[in-house]
């Protein structure tokens, strides 16, 4: 939802935003055109089932004893307050996310390891990270 | 097509095969007409 609120300032910088997922493409399209109730993001979103944007980007596992941590569910509630709702899961729910970003060079000019679930970097940071290499 | 290691910061990506939501296969450098955000998430239905 943040992406989708920040993509005309990452426009702006010269860069898309591309989502991936380990889910299922229905879900992807559902995010793309707003289907079921939701906003849709604009953006592509894509699927990985064979979690080779995860490996290729080092990006972890959830480990059991951190579903019992209050950051992961101080994250929860954060995006339950921004209007987000569980719906079906579907794919690894032990994937952690990240983020990174690429330039045309093919060149990772910046990377983000989630910790725990829900643990995505500021939009700020992002912009920032998107400005210093330009 | 898969990655045979993680990379960083100043590496380049090697080919990684993504698909898109209709199941088609592709490559994440198709996208790359621009700077990217890539951004793993988890999908929720």
């Amino acid at each position: 939802m943040q992406l989708h609120e920040a993509r005309s300032s990452i426009q702006a910088l010269g860069a898309d935003v591309l989502a991936v997922g380990t889910a299922a493409g229905w879900q992807a399209a559902a995010l793309m055109d707003g289907s079921g109730g939701r906003v849709a993001m604009g953006f592509p979103c894509v699927v990985d089932p064979d979690h080779n944007v995860y490996r290729t980007f080092g990006f972890g596992r959830v480990r059991w004893w951190q579903w019992l941590t209050p950051a992961l569910w101080r994250n929860y509630l954060r995006a339950f307050g921004r209007g987000s709702r569980q719906g079906k899961v579907t794919g690894d729910v032990g994937q952690l996310p990240g983020v990174v970003i690429v330039g045309r060079d093919r060149r990772v000019q910046y990377a983000f390891h989630a910790r725990t679930v829900g643990d995505y970097p500021p939009i700020s940071r992002l912009l920032d990270a998107l400005q210093g290499t330009r | 097509m898969s990655a045979p290691r993680t990379i960083g910061v100043g590496d380049v990506v090697p080919p990684v095969e993504i698909e898109m939501a209709n199941g088609s296969t592709v490559e994440l450098g198709s996208f790359l007409q621009q700077t990217l955000v890539v951004v793993a998430i988890r999908y929720y239905g």
